[in-house]
This record gives structure tokens, C-alpha cells and sequence, in this order.
């Protein structure tokens, strides 16, 4: 592991500890919330560049997302997502793009929601959940800027 | 030399943290139990009343609505012994809105059972048991459809579950006001349990019936403790 990726691991650690600390911030004011361990998958998957490395922080990621003790479908569909998503960009993009993220999250979003509550798809929840989401994924994205010019 | 070995062995120790990890999620029933701060802590701060004890009372208080009602509409209850079982987790997601219990099948509990946030009032129904967990479908929860009655003529009505939870397929003739209680009619549930009371009444978007939306005595976030009947 050369110096580039050990910089790697440490912005890595830095966005998922700001991660968590959004993943457990009350949201009880917002009939909805936004999606965070959606949000932190499509982030990594698009800042991360060693494989290995994305594997561990999308485990720590699901596993952190884990909410009862039996392993849901729910989870198995983000981690294949993530892979997915990851395989794609390394193959695929070359930069890292704002404007690709969302669109990742967007997509990832409609695949979650076809598969788990297809006839939400065209609700208002859905675009708020969206907006939300947007607002996460810019949020954590600023985050991960400040943790790259920590640790360059 | 430190550092030869950690570049070294780096790799490797990334694959087993990943295998563990991989185990640790899919394989184990060990999970985060996750804290819900800044929102609850605050609100604590500016209230007199100690949170419990707040909530006791309002639990009380529309249990007392429930019996004046039932009193009123000639309804009994059958006797059914009652459980209590912590809400350990919520589902994360805004897919569904589910609540997970620490009871499960070994507490007797099946698919099918009421869950109430007091004696006389209705959270959800469980519908998946394991050994000793269950997860219940909150009237939160978009896919859940309860038959109800509202008010002192007993309106018949269609609870629709979601985000904001609403009363559909209300006939247009009949009579129903804002702060009317809400009460279950389903054939598989205890008739009478209170869902909430209305908060707001229009006619749907087709102008064909009136809708209604609800007010519920509680946050489903803050639930901790809950009743599971048994029949």
C-alpha cells in the first residue's frame, strides 16, 4: 500500500465517522428522512480507489446500517448496489463528478424503491426523500474535500 | 522496519477485516444499537415534566377517552392477556415503517397480533415472529389498510398507512368532525381500539367521498415500550 492510499484510508476513516455521526442524528422533526447509508455508498464508491478499502467501509457501512439481528434483504440489495456502482465508476469514470453522484443517487434510489415499495416511486415521499438525500450527499461531500486537503 | 511491515501486511489485514466484517453483518445477530440524539435531548431540556412521565400521562389519558367511548357504544373488550416487549429498533428506511420488539415467539406472540402504545391504543399489527424478535407494521406503514369508525355515529371509514396516515372512503352524507375518535373495526383486531383522533376533513381528489387526516397520541420515534396482545 503506497502513501496515496494510506492517505486514502485515513479520508476513508474521517467520512466514516462523519457518516455515523449523520446516520444517528435525530430526524424526528422530518416525516422524512434521507437515505444516509445510500448516500455514504454512492460518496465512497465514487472517492475510494482501492477495492480493497471500499470493501471494508461498505461493510462498515451496512454493518452500521444493521437494524435487527437477522441480515434483511434490505441491506444484501445496498451492498450489491455498492459493488455494483463501484465496479462500474473504476471502469467507466475516470473523475470524480458532483453532478455523477447525483445522478448515482438517483438511480440507486428508484432501484431501492422498485424493489421494496415499487408504488411509492411516483410520490411525493420518494422526490423528498431525493432532495434529502442531495442535501446529505453535498453535505458529505464537503467533508470528504476538507479530508482530502487534511490529509494530502 | 515499522513501516516495511505495515506496507507488508496491509493487504492482508484489509482482507480479513473484510471477511469478518462480511460475517459480522450477513452471518451474526450482533447489530449497533444506534442512539437517537440531539432532537429528544433538547426538547427534555425545556420541559418540566420528565419525558416517562409525560408519556404516562398521555397514555392514560386516551386510555380514559377509550373507555368513555366504549362505555357509550356498548363495546366490550374480550379478555385478552397483554404483553409488554421494548422497541429495540425502526426500520431506517422510508420504504416501510416498521418497529422490531425483543419478543418474539418464545413470549408467544404470533402474525396477526395487536400492538398498543397503552391498554386501548393502537400502534400496529406484527407481522413477522422470529424466536425472539418480531417486527410489526406500524399504521405508518404505506402497504397497511385498516377498516375504522369514527365518532359518536360510528362513521365507517378505510385507514390508509403512510407518512401521514388518512382516512379514505368516508360517505359524503355522513357527519364527522374534526377531534372525533378513531377506533379499529377490523375483523382480525380487538374492535374499538383508538388509531388517533381527526384532525382535518375534505373531500378526496375525485369528490366522490371525504377523507380525513389523523392526529396519533404519540411519535412513533419516541415509542420505547409497548403492549402485545395475545389472544
Amino acid at each position: 500500500m503506497n502513501s496515496l492510499s494510506r492517505n486514502e484510508l485515513w479520508r476513508g476513516v474521517f467520512i466514516f465517522v462523519a457518516i455515523l455521526i449523520l446516520s444517528v442524528a435525530s430526524f424526528t422533526t422530518l416525516p422524512i428522512k434521507p437515505n444516509i447509508y445510500l448516500v455514504a455508498i454512492v460518496l465512497l464508491a465514487f472517492v475510494m480507489q482501492e477495492p480493497l478499502l471500499y470493501g471494508v467501509f461498505l461493510l462498515g457501512v451496512i454493518g452500521w446500517a444493521k437494524y435487527t439481528p437477522a441480515s434483511t434483504m434490505e441491506l444484501l440489495v445496498l451492498g450489491i448496489m455498492g459493488v455494483v456502482l463501484f465496479m462500474l465508476r473504476k471502469g467507466l469514470v475516470r473523475e470524480t463528478h458532483i453532478v455523477l453522484m447525483g445522478g448515482s443517487v438517483l438511480i440507486l434510489q428508484l432501484i431501492f424503491w422498485g424493489v421494496f415499495f415499487a408504488q411509492g416511486i411516483f410520490s411525493v415521499l420518494f422526490f423528498m426523500e431525493f432532495f434529502y438525500n442531495i442535501l446529505a450527499l453535498l453535505l458529505l461531500y464537503g467533508v470528504w474535500l476538507w479530508a482530502k486537503k487534511i490529509f494530502s | 522496519m515499522l513501516y516495511m511491515f505495515h506496507t507488508r501486511y496491509i493487504k492482508p489485514v484489509l482482507i480479513v477485516i473484510c471477511l469478518s466484517l462480511g460475517v459480522g453483518v450477513f452471518a451474526t445477530p450482533l447489530f449497533a444499537s444506534k442512539p437517537n440524539f440531539l432532537l429528544g435531548d433538547i426538547q427534555a431540556l425545556f420541559s418540566s415534566v420528565p419525558q416517562e412521565q409525560q408519556q404516562n400521562l398521555i397514555k392514560q389519558n386516551e386510555d380514559l377517552k377509550n373507555v368513555l367511548y366504549a362505555s357509550q357504544h356498548e363495546i366490550t373488550f374480550n379478555q385478552t392477556q397483554v404483553i409488554s416487549a421494548k422497541v429495540f429498533s425502526l426500520y431506517p428506511f422510508n420504504t416501510k415503517n416498521r418497529l422490531f420488539l425483543d419478543k418474539g415467539l418464545g413470549a408467544r406472540i404470533s402474525t396477526g397480533n395487536a400492538v398498543l402504545f397503552s391498554d386501548r391504543v393502537l400502534v400496529g399489527q406484527v407481522v413477522t415472529v422470529r424466536q425472539n424478535t418480531s417486527e410489526v407494521q406500524s399504521i405508518f406503514d404505506g402497504n397497511l389498510t385498516i377498516p375504522v369508525r369514527m365518532g359518536s355515529d360510528e362513521v365507517n371509514g378505510l385507514l390508509r398507512g403512510g407518512v401521514n396516515p388518512r382516512i379514505t372512503l368516508i360517505d359524503k352524507t355522513k357527519k364527522v368532525q374534526i377531534g372525533d375518535l378513531i377506533t379499529s373495526a377490523a375483523k382480525d383486531l380487538p374492535y374499538g381500539l383508538t388509531i388517533g383522533s381527526v384532525r382535518e376533513v375534505h373531500e378526496d381528489s375525485l369528490g366522490a367521498f371525504l377523507e380525513a387526516s389523523i392526529d396519533t397520541p404519540y411519535t412513533i420515534n419516541d415509542l420505547r415500550t409497548v403492549l402485545v396482545t395475545i389472544l
